[in-house]
């Protein structure tokens, strides 16, 4: 029944005849045959038992929703309004379902007689006669394309909708995830200024215990001596502030530049002498150490140059200070080199709180601390490794 | 040890100026400190060389977060009471890793010596009562934990 058949004249006789046949069956007076001519539902009654199933009967509805007029349908079968949009498979199930004298209920594309489409909720089932052998088809039809046009839309809505979630899921888990990780970044930061301010407040407090201790061992000092004391441990906190200011001042956070902090310290304390006659000169690079370096070397740098400026230029001569910073092979070498430094200063430098503090925190660092007695005059050669230093996390 | 000799002291701590600040708060409270470490492997070869009684152990060493390793090795292997002193109580296990307790930096000289003559009287087998509140006792050595569990008892009295 696939090959397009075309009805013969008798073919189509024949189909009339059935017709007529049922016409007088059930008369015009017949209230159910009138129900089916005028209802506003597409029906057809189809005859399996003449070749390829023809249409016998089409109603008033039919004609309407194919465009073809009763005499163009009767005595063909429905294929005819298939076309190139047609389901194969919907066509396929539906005329083995026919075969087998089944019902069929179905959705499948349809063209009118104008080839406009339409889509065709077909229900197709048999009628049996007193034998139980099937002896017509009935055929209901209903235009559902704009249920279709709006199962499409919807269709298409949802896969718009289920994209724009996908999507909108994927930036979702893009922001959380980079959220959770600033979070997890200062959560971390706080930890780390958290143990930092403790370390700290914890060594300023060791600062004024060594200076006590070196207090007692002395006996009683002057006023004179503890306003000196106290000065040099301001100066010492403040160079602890200092590290801290520049520590998370920078965009690169964690990092501190020795060499730069050297550079302003020495001229910092050289104009709070107000002194116009200590030149100071410098042969300097960058030297970047790791944060938890930071306050240990600092300190360093603050006691040696503090000791020259105290020591060297003491009674008021005028002197150069030179300080030199570089990197080599991994070492961090710092030199304080001055023209004013006695032998018995040097010494007393060496024995004061700020030598104990230099000795102790090399200790620390792993530095070696060379003194070079000139004369007059003096260099200290501070070496440490930064190179394979452990970072704090 | 016996009741004449001063129990002795290992300290490891990486700032060099707090280390001998505390060996002179652990003389003021009757111990005898022995060595300082800066970091784990120091703090491991000096305790199995000198065997203190007692080690006070920062979290953070000179080598890294390496203080929590120390102190479970000094604990357990080598049996010697262990105290950590830190700003960085989080970093502690639960555990105390074999620990007695702990010492939160900043410390103060009151608090430290109070928590020190504590450990001290009870390495010398001497009744210790409360611990100091600077010094906050691993789980398993807490008598107030204890005392928490046996409340039905003296409910009952």
């Amino acid at each position: 029944m696939d090959d397009d058949h075309q009805p013969t004249a008798a073919d189509l006789s024949d189909a009339r005849a059935s017709e007529a046949r049922l016409t007088a069956e059930y008369g015009l007076r017949d209230p159910f045959a009138a129900a089916v001519r005028g209802t506003r539902m597409a029906m057809i009654i189809t005859d399996p038992t003449q070749p390829d199933n023809p249409i016998i009967f089409a109603n008033r509805a039919f004609c309407r929703l194919t465009g073809y007029a009763h005499e163009e349908l009767i005595g063909r079968n429905c294929r005819f309004l298939q076309g190139p949009g047609s389901d194969p498979a919907a066509v396929t199930a539906m005329r083995e379902n026919i075969a087998r004298g089944h019902d069929v209920t179905v959705e499948i594309l349809n063209y009118r007689k104008d080839g406009t489409p339409f889509w065709n909720a077909l229900y197709v089932s048999p009628v049996h006669d007193e034998k139980g052998a099937v002896r017509y088809f009935f055929g209901s039809q209903i235009d559902v394309s704009e249920k279709k046009e709006t199962e499409r839309r919807l269709r298409e809505a949802n896969g718009f909708l289920t994209r724009a979630r996908d999507f909108l899921e994927q930036e979702v888990g893009i922001r959380t995830e980079e959220l959770t990780r600033t979070l997890t970044a200062k959560t971390a930061l706080v930890h780390e200024l958290d143990h930092r301010v403790k370390n700290n407040l914890q060594l300023m407090a060791a600062l004024v215990g060594l200076e006590m201790r070196k207090g007692q061992e002395a006996g009683a000092g002057s006023g004179a001596g503890e306003q000196r004391t106290l000065g040099r441990l301001r100066e010492r906190l403040q160079a602890l502030g200092t590290v801290h200011r520049k520590l998370y001042n920078r965009d690169e956070i964690g990092t501190f530049d020795a060499a730069e902090f050297a550079q302003n310290l020495a001229r910092d304390l050289i104009a709070k002498t107000g002194r116009e006659d200590i030149a100071l000169g410098f042969d300097v690079e960058p030297v970047i150490v790791p944060a938890d370096k930071a306050a240990p070397i600092a300190l360093i740098l603050n006691e040696l140059i503090i000791d020259a400026l105290h020591h060297a230029f003491v009674d008021g001569h005028p002197g150069r200070l030179k300080l030199t910073m570089r990197r080599l092979n991994g070492h961090f070498i710092f030199e304080v080199e001055d023209d004013g430094f006695s032998e018995r200063e040097r010494e007393e430098a060496r024995q004061s709180s700020g030598g104990a503090i230099i000795d102790l925190l090399a200790r620390q660092l792993e530095a070696e601390v060379e003194w070079h007695p000139g004369n007059p005059g003096s260099l200290v050669r501070v070496t440490l490794p930064v190179g394979s230093s452990v970072t704090r996390p | 040890m016996t009741r004449t000799t001063m129990p002795t002291a290992l300290v490891v701590e990486d700032e060099v100026l707090l280390a001998i600040e505390i060996e002179a708060l652990l003389d003021e409270a009757g111990f005898e400190p022995v060595g300082h470490a800066l970091k784990s492997g120091d703090a491991i070869k000096l305790a199995r060389e000198l065997k203190p009684d007692f080690a006070l152990v920062d979290v953070h060493l000179l080598d890294g977060p390496t203080g929590v390793d120390v102190a479970r090795r000094l604990a357990l292997e080598l049996g010697i009471l262990v105290v950590f002193m830190t700003g960085n109580a989080r970093r502690v296990p639960t555990d105390f890793a074999g620990a007695y307790g702990l010492i939160e930096k900043p410390y103060t000289d009151s608090g430290l010596l109070a928590a020190l003559r504590h450990i001290q009287a009870r390495l010398s087998g001497e009744r210790t009562g409360e611990p100091p509140p600077a010094l906050e006792l691993a789980p398993r050595y807490d008598p107030r934990r204890a005392k928490a569990g046996s409340q039905s008892r003296h409910a009952a009295e």
